[in-house]
């Protein structure tokens, strides 16, 4: 079997005695495999990335490309030496140097740059423009670009730091299928770092959620959505509605319904519900509620709900064709795989 | 987030290598001197204690005292009239009140002494518009007394506050000023309650900047009779051959100039000096018309035409004279080559040793090569005869080493190779110009984005190539800027130069000190002209800059 393309040992990171950025992360990530590295700022994420790329030696474990030992107590191999691809989050293009001659900055002496060059920007769209300066391109082109120089020495492993969050969502959606399209077509490794988890599923092949300096979860993006393991992986993917509930022989009961709450101990739980779980005026009702307010959105529509017997108001998005007066009591019935059990935090 | 690589342990390389070096260079002759003057015997002390320090003390502290408050009062009163007002010729004026930087203190006190001489023309011209036949029947106060002094050093240095205080009038304070407005406040309270605590800090690194180039000169205060501590420093070697007393007098200055560099320091708030803002938005001045106008273009015009106008007009005409009468003294050209070889040298050491430190530092973050940094940079504070004296025991020493080991060997024991030297020379102005190189180049490199040097180190490039192939191609006006500003220091140089220089090796200010000191004012003109033209190069990059940022003001509104 191959080695991992990036394999990342019990790595620690202490920036000070006492205050860990790294708390003992592991990760392998398979040749070709887009990982993505989800969290909130300060979780961890861009640390580790950098101890990929060694532009930061970690206070204990090991990291290693192709199998090949990078950085562990004794040894350490500069960035330089690693042959890793690092797209930084203001792209870091050099000013001074044109389009081509910032893509072929990272190619080995004696190499022909031209032919290398030429095809990358064929597929990222900007064929041409080799003599353009970099402050001549748009935010989505200097994108593509430090893509493209990322990519020309044909690293192990791409890294990117937060790639779209220059862009504006307009242009994200386009960039993130572009980019997913270019690693694929060079079958590279990568690894994104990124607070939005609409990137990371969008991009990801697997995505480590982290929380301080800890990978949380690490799963594919349906795996991931579907079955959180606890109340901050679920939180961190969609907004929800938390109710407090009483555990009972593995069911968790609400004044509104019981749900499966499997492997926790009887006692206080919070039930929480996804916007996405509701149908309102449904055949089968499990329970009433009355519309509280509603507000148009487009494609969906915003719907606030009085339950009986729950304090808060419950937010839901149901289907914008479904339309619902302040005041009208509604049946409602809920998505039961959008629906999770967690003990109280 | 920080560039460079953490966590290496001590790794030896160039960049760490260069800045060894250059630190050791910079504490070497604070050190010396420290050790000569420990072991100098007590009774020179208690006779330097009781006959030479007392006085020159007094004379430094006064004429320091009055140099403080001429700056300050009219640095900040100019920086805030051209700021505050506008009124006819303000943009002139502006750029007027920079020019005295173009004089060194030592060319403006020679300047105003051949210009006020009992038979000059200021004198004989108010004598004859006054009627007196005689120059024994009129004669101006004497310029050679402590409050002569005061006024000289002031006007050529007034410029250091002036600048500092206008920057942060300039930048900062728009908002706050706008703010205090629509709360019903006017022109004085502003003043009084906003601007100046803002500038203050500002004003007082100016001041102290000015203090320091007031301990540093030796011409100016020995031209105008005065005392100061660094004559003393001066005359206790050059007269009386007493190397050890030299630098105990030299070591009592060290306290003085510590408490200028703290003063310093809290001004700067550890930031590079003359940072003439970018992207700012200045307070709107207010019309000042008519007579009201002219009488404050007046005001502030009379700083720029005491402190560059009247001495540079006087000295052009002096050249004029002397070069129509004798032709070009062929010594000039001489003494030019001279000034430029040394200041070339300097700046290439200052600027290529800068690059080394500062860069490293960036790229290979450590404690220690910041530390390194700091300490090679001390020389900016000592003035000019203390780091001569400190070098002169440092280089005495190796020079010793040498004849000790040539008659071991049995050789003819060569001459001084160290202690008097184009060498000697080029080392103190190294070290006393070294930290405009990396206060310049640090600020230019601040602005360079941390991830162009990550990207090009994961992209293969070693910290060197990264220096060589994104910063210095990126760094190139800064550089050009910084290596500018070392040059013309070395050609304005005077105290470590003559005392540091070869026999026989004149360059332009230590000819101008010679002539003035013989008293033989008219021959020392065309050199003065020169150093003054050199000085100008800097300040019309200062105005060049105030140019493109009111350019921009303009477009903006």
């Amino acid at each position: 079997m191959k080695p991992p393309a990036l394999s990342f040992a019990n790595v620690r990171h202490d920036y000070r005695a006492g205050v860990s950025a790294l708390d003992g992360v592991s990760l392998d990530v398979a040749p070709g495999e887009i990982v993505a590295l989800l969290g909130p700022s300060g979780c961890g994420k861009t640390t580790l990335l950098r101890i990929g790329a060694g532009l930061e030696r970690q206070s204990a474990g090991r990291v290693a490309l192709n199998g090949v030992t990078m950085a562990d107590e004794r040894a350490f191999a500069p960035p330089e030496k690693r042959g890793v691809g690092l797209m930084f989050q203001d792209y870091a293009l050099f000013p001074h140097l044109d389009v081509k001659a910032n893509i072929a900055f990272g190619l080995a002496r004696g190499v022909d740059a031209g032919p290398v060059v030429a095809d990358l920007l064929r597929r990222i769209g900007l064929a041409g423009r080799e003599h353009d300066y970099p402050h001549m391109l748009s935010g989505g082109e200097q994108q593509r670009v430090a893509m493209a120089r990322a990519m020309a020495p044909r690293p192990v492993v791409l890294l990117m730091d937060e790639p779209f969050s220059n862009l504006d969502q307009r242009l994200r959606r386009g960039m993130r299928a572009q980019t997913v399209e270019l690693l694929r077509e060079n079958a590279a490794a990568a690894v994104l770092v990124t607070h939005d988890p609409d990137d990371a599923m969008a991009v990801a092949d697997r995505i480590a959620l982290m929380r301080e300096g800890r990978i949380v979860q690490c799963a594919s993006p349906e795996d991931i959505f579907r079955n959180p393991v606890d109340l901050f992986a679920a939180r961190f993917f969609s907004e929800l509605a938390e109710i407090p509930a009483q555990v009972r022989q593995g069911r968790a009961e609400t004044s509104f319904g019981s749900f499966a709450a499997r492997g926790l101990a009887d006692g206080p739980a919070l039930v929480c519900i996804r916007r996405d779980a509701f149908s309102l005026r449904s055949e089968e009702a499990e329970f009433a509620a009355i519309v509280r307010a509603v507000r148009f959105l487009g494609d969906r529509r915003l719907v606030v709900l009085d339950v009986d017997g729950v304090a808060e108001p419950i937010e839901a998005l149901v289907d914008a064709r479904n339309d619902v007066a302040i005041g009208e009591k509604v049946g409602v019935s809920l998505d039961r795989t959008e629906v999770f059990a967690f003990p109280v935090a | 987030m920080q560039c460079g690589i953490g966590r290496f342990g001590l790794k030896w390389d160039a960049f760490l290598g260069v800045g060894a070096a250059a630190a050791a260079l910079a504490l070497a002759p604070v050190v010396a001197l420290a050790l000569i003057a420990l072991r100098a015997g007590e009774g020179q002390w208690r006779h330097l204690a009781a006959n030479v320090l007392p006085d020159s003390a007094y004379e430094t502290l006064v004429l320091s005292a009055g140099v403080l408050a001429f700056v300050v009062v009219v640095g900040t009163a100019c920086a805030w009239i051209v700021t505050a007002f506008d009124f006819p010729g303000r943009r002139v004026v502006e750029t007027l009140l920079l020019l005295p930087l173009a004089f060194p203190a030592y060319v403006l006190a020679y300047a105003w002494l051949d210009l006020t001489h009992p038979v000059g023309p200021l004198q004989s011209g108010l004598r004859a518009l006054l009627g007196y036949a005689r120059p024994s029947d009129f004669r101006l106060p004497d310029l050679r007394t402590l409050p002569g002094a005061m006024l000289i050093f002031g006007l050529a240095l007034y410029p250091y506050v002036y600048v500092a205080a206008r920057a942060v009038f300039l930048s900062q304070m728009t908002n706050l000023a706008e703010a205090a407005r629509m709360l019903g406040k006017s022109g004085a309270t502003i003043f009084f309650r906003i601007a100046l605590p803002l500038a203050r800090p500002a004003i007082a690194a100016g001041g102290a900047l000015a203090l320091m180039e007031t301990l540093n000169d030796i011409g100016a205060a020995e031209f105008l009779s005065v005392n100061t501590l660094t004559a003393a420093v001066y005359s206790t070697w050059v007269n009386r051959s007493d190397l050890p007393g030299a630098a105990q007098i030299a070591l009592a200055m060290l306290i003085f100039v510590l408490l200028l560099v703290v003063m310093e320091r809290m001004g700067r708030g550890g930031r590079s000096y003359a940072v003439i803002g970018r992207n700012m938005r200045p307070l709107a001045p207010r019309r000042v018309e008519g007579f009201a106008g002219l009488a404050l273009a007046a005001l502030v015009t009379l700083p720029a035409l005491f402190g560059f106008i009247a001495p540079a007009a006087h000295l052009v005409y002096q050249a004029f004279l002397r070069l129509a009468h004798a032709g070009m003294p062929g010594e000039i050209l001489a003494e030019t080559g001279n000034s430029l070889l040394v200041a070339v040298l300097t700046t290439l050491v200052c600027v290529a040793g800068a690059l080394m430190v500062t860069g490293g530092v960036r790229l290979m973050r450590s404690p220690l090569r910041r530390a390194l940094l700091q300490i090679s940079a001390v020389g900016y504070a000592l003035p000019g005869t203390v780091l001569a004296i400190g070098l002169l025991v440092v280089l005495g020493g190796l020079d010793a080493l040498v004849r000790g080991g040539a008659a071991l060997l049995g050789a003819k024991p060569p001459g001084l190779l160290f202690s008097a030297s184009l060498t000697a020379i080029v080392l103190a102005l190294s070290l006393r110009f070294f930290r405009l190189a990396t206060s310049k180049i640090e600020t230019g490199l601040e602005r360079l984005s941390p991830s162009l040097d990550n990207a090009a180190r994961t992209l293969g490039r070693s910290p060197f190539a990264v220096l060589r192939e994104i910063h210095l191609p990126l760094l190139k006006p800064t550089i050009a800027g910084a290596a500018l500003l070392v040059f013309v220091d070395c050609m304005k140089e005077l105290p470590a130069t003559l005392l540091l220089r070869p026999m026989n090796f004149e360059t332009l200010s230590t000819h101008l000190y010679g002539e003035t000191a013989r008293g033989t004012y008219e021959n020392g003109a065309l050199a003065a002209c020169v150093i003054v033209a050199f000085g100008l190069l800097p300040v019309a990059l200062l105005t060049r800059l105030g140019r493109r940022e009111s350019e921009a003001r303009e477009e903006r509104s």
